[in-house]
């Protein structure tokens, strides 16, 4: 009864705050709105869809043992207390994803990209996450693409393998991007990224040699150190000599990314990766609570309208109308296929009882959801113009200034070289015009909404705060896709040649590290050298590639719920199926054979090539053309592959589904045999 | 000293916050070998367990091979 009641008062208080957030035609809207609207319906899909799924179509059995219990060994496969699973999915899952895809996609208004944070999220992000997370923990914790395979056939499950594989090098190359562009030509973020490094050494020493295991207090002096090195980083901007030292531009920053890299991954893991990622971890859950309360005491005003003339295909930041892209540019924080694989990686193993796994896959991906709202009101609550300035590439605006404000306030987003320049030096960087990416605008916004809510004079030092904090989430990701698109490459090669398969040979080690170093290197150096900022090709690439994995991941689910007969139920998983079909295909299908050619790959690859021969290209551009329009093509293929990928595992799926529904025989379930759970729930949540 | 008959707030704090702190253990994988040696005893209690150091060493680079930390 008093469930019931609350749940009518948050349905009323959330479809109020969604009538108001679409309703709303007034100048400005207060974020309040949309921190309303997004928790209130979080809280509704998780306290009945999820339940309603996890009760009627997942038949959740809280009597059967899990994988954790059964295997058992003390080790990975573990009995865990929800919450713990909770959070150690969370800190999987979260990254630097949902803080820029909404970010830039924010070109078109608040209102697309809000609406589809919130609805793809319940409807779709949540649901294929705590589906897989289900669907592994019944199979012994398998992953995604074993999954594919048992259940799909050998088709689907080596179409998940390269898929995930792809995915792993242009998330690192765009991400790495990101970092790029917030680095470039600003000592304090370099100097700050750079201390990072002995930091994450001398507390890989502490957890490992000084104090084995204590990583929480090694996590704390972490990032009390990094907090002091970001206080640091301001020094070194003030002291001439430090700043010549440390002023990068983007070419030397991807090469010192890719050299880094390239070390990092040979390294043992104790070095680098796994105390950046305790700190990491920390950083991560600090943030989000510090901006929740910001947030929620600053209470920002959102300057940005509900929809900018670029829902038409015209925007400045990436090409293309509000349908299909808003969905390609925010997979992160709404669905992602990314996802899926930590749903089917470490979490089902510690899963205790099938009854948690709505906490852990659904709750989680929601506060992700919200992490993505928050990102929302951070790019937001600047001055549109201001948000484009920081935005959109040179190539686009012109590269002065004064070319770039003229450009901008002809758009009807008033801005002024003064402002740009007054913003740039509260923040302690010597611009802030055409720093694409996201990062860099997102670290205004939440400078600006940490320094209201704490004083402005620190603007410049949280600026440099956020800065950090996003640089080291993507060199953690930049590390540990590095290692596992290794592992991967290493497996497929020792399927060829057996030595290349031993994960511990190093020739082996330093051959394939070295290939998926230079897959991700390439996307990396094409994007530093193009001027119109390289985001706007790569971030694309990124959600198509992000969001043809949600497909394969559904895919799979749609499957087995077909082939378990729960064909009433099929829509749960086959409804975000399609919708994401119908995208990403849409979205391919324009990249490939637009003739426009700020949006074809192929149109713009053929404009800049006639360019080319026609002479009409400075000596500048002229000269990193050919590299450009290599890339073009390259990435055109590539989305043809990804597309083609992505419908081979559905027919794959719908072979399945035709032949179970004409009674043929299918692959048998590989559904582990039911074992009654010996666990006491009341016992593992007082003993862990 | 509490005083008899009223509640305990100091010690539901306590208690709350001792909660707290052993899910945060649990995240951050501090309390990992007690778990490991305790289910090494429920189970196999003739085996020789790994040292502290020995099963951190282990578990840190299984941890850290696997995908996350994208999105």
């Amino acid at each position: 009864m008093w469930s019931k009641l609350v749940a009518a008062v948050l349905a009323v208080v959330g479809g109020f705050a969604v009538a108001g957030i679409a309703l709303q035609r007034d100048e400005h809207i207060n974020s309040l709105w949309l921190v309303t609207a997004s928790i209130c319906i979080y809280v509704l899909g998780y306290r009945f869809y999820a339940k309603w799924i996890e009760t009627r179509v997942f038949i959740a059995d809280t009597t059967r043992a899990t994988p954790a219990e059964r295997l058992n060994n003390g080790r990975d496969f573990i009995p865990t207390h929800r919450w713990v699973v909770f959070g150690h999915h969370f800190a999987a899952i979260a990254g630097a994803g949902p803080l820029v895809g909404p970010t830039l996609a924010m070109q078109f208004g608040y209102l697309p990209g809000t609406l589809w944070i919130i609805v793809g999220a319940v409807l779709g992000g949540c649901v294929q996450d705590m589906i897989i997370l289900f669907m592994s923990t019944r199979r012994d914790g398998r992953s995604l693409g074993q999954m594919a395979r048992d259940e799909l056939g050998r088709i689907g499950g080596t179409a998940a393998v390269i898929g995930t594989l792809l995915i792993v090098i242009i998330i690192i190359a765009v991400l790495g991007l990101v970092i790029v562009n917030a680095m470039k030509h600003s000592p304090w973020a370099t100097s700050t990224v750079l201390a990072t490094l002995p930091i994450a050494v001398l507390i890989g020493f502490y957890v490992r040699h000084w104090r084995p295991g204590h990583i929480m207090e090694g996590s704390i002096i972490g990032l009390v150190l990094i907090l002091g090195a970001v206080v640091a980083g301001g020094a070194i901007d003030h002291n001439p000599a430090l700043r010549d030292l440390l002023d990068w531009d983007g070419k030397s920053l991807a090469a010192f990314i890719i050299g880094y890299a390239l070390i990092a991954a040979v390294l043992p893991v104790w070095v680098l990766l796994a105390p950046r990622g305790y700190i990491s971890t920390f950083l991560k859950i600090a943030v989000v609570v510090l901006l929740a309360v910001s947030i929620l005491i600053m209470r920002p005003e959102i300057k940005m309208p509900a929809l900018t003339q670029f829902v038409d295909g015209t925007g400045p930041i990436f090409a293309g109308k509000v349908f299909p892209f808003v969905f390609i540019t925010i997979a992160c924080g709404a669905l992602s296929g990314f996802h899926a694989l930590v749903s089917s990686g470490t979490t089902p193993k510690l899963v205790s009882n099938e009854g948690d796994i709505r906490l852990a896959g659904y709750g989680s991906m929601a506060v992700e959801s919200f992490v993505g709202i928050m990102a929302v009101i951070a790019a937001t609550l600047l001055d549109p113009g201001v948000y484009f300035a920081i935005n959109t590439g040179a190539g686009v605006v012109g590269a002065s200034a004064a070319d770039a404000v003229a450009t901008i306030s002809g758009w009807g987003f008033p801005v002024t070289a003064d402002q740009m320049q007054q913003l740039a030096s509260d923040m302690g960087e010597s611009t802030l015009f055409a720093r694409t990416g996201g990062a860099p605008s997102l670290a205004v916004g939440m400078a600006s909404i940490f320094g209201t809510a704490f004083g402005k004079h620190l603007l410049g030092l949280w600026y440099h705060f956020a800065i950090m904090f996003e640089a080291v989430f993507i060199l953690t990701t930049v590390d540990a896709g590095t290692r596992v698109g290794r592992f991967m490459l290493q497996d497929a090669m020792g399927q060829i040649w057996k030595p290349m398969g031993r994960t511990s040979w190093y020739p082996s080690v330093i051959l394939s590290s070295a290939l998926i170093v230079a897959g991700w290197g390439y996307f990396l150096y094409v994007g530093v050298v193009d001027p119109n900022g390289g985001i706007n090709i790569l971030w694309p690439l990124f959600g198509i590639a992000n969001q043809m994995l949600a497909a394969i991941a559904l895919t799979v689910a749609t499957g087995i719920l077909i082939k378990t007969g729960r064909w009433k139920h099929v829509w749960v998983t086959a409804l975000p199926l399609a919708w994401i079909m119908i995208v990403t295909t849409t979205a391919a299908w324009q990249k490939i054979f637009s003739t426009d050619p700020k949006l074809g790959f192929f149109a713009a690859a053929s404009d800049l090539a006639a360019k080319l021969a026609s002479g009409q290209l400075p000596a500048a551009r002229a000269e990193v053309a050919p590299t450009l329009i290599f890339n073009q093509q390259l990435d055109g293929c590539l989305t043809i592959f990804f597309t083609v990928l992505m419908w081979i595992v559905l027919l794959a799926m719908v072979r399945i589904a035709v032949r179970q529904a004409r009674g043929l025989p299918v692959l048998p379930s590989s559904e582990s045999p039911y074992v009654p759970t010996r666990l006491d729930a009341a016992a593992l949540a007082r003993v862990h | 000293m509490q005083q008899s008959g009223k509640p305990k707030p100091a010690a539901a704090a306590r208690q709350f916050l001792s909660a707290g702190l052993s899910l945060l253990r649990g995240v951050t994988g501090d309390d990992a070998y007690e778990k490991y040696a305790a289910h090494m005893a429920r189970t196999e209690p003739d085996t020789q367990v790994m040292s502290a150091r020995e099963f951190f060493r282990a578990q840190q680079e299984r941890q850290w091979s696997c995908i996350s930390g994208c999105c």
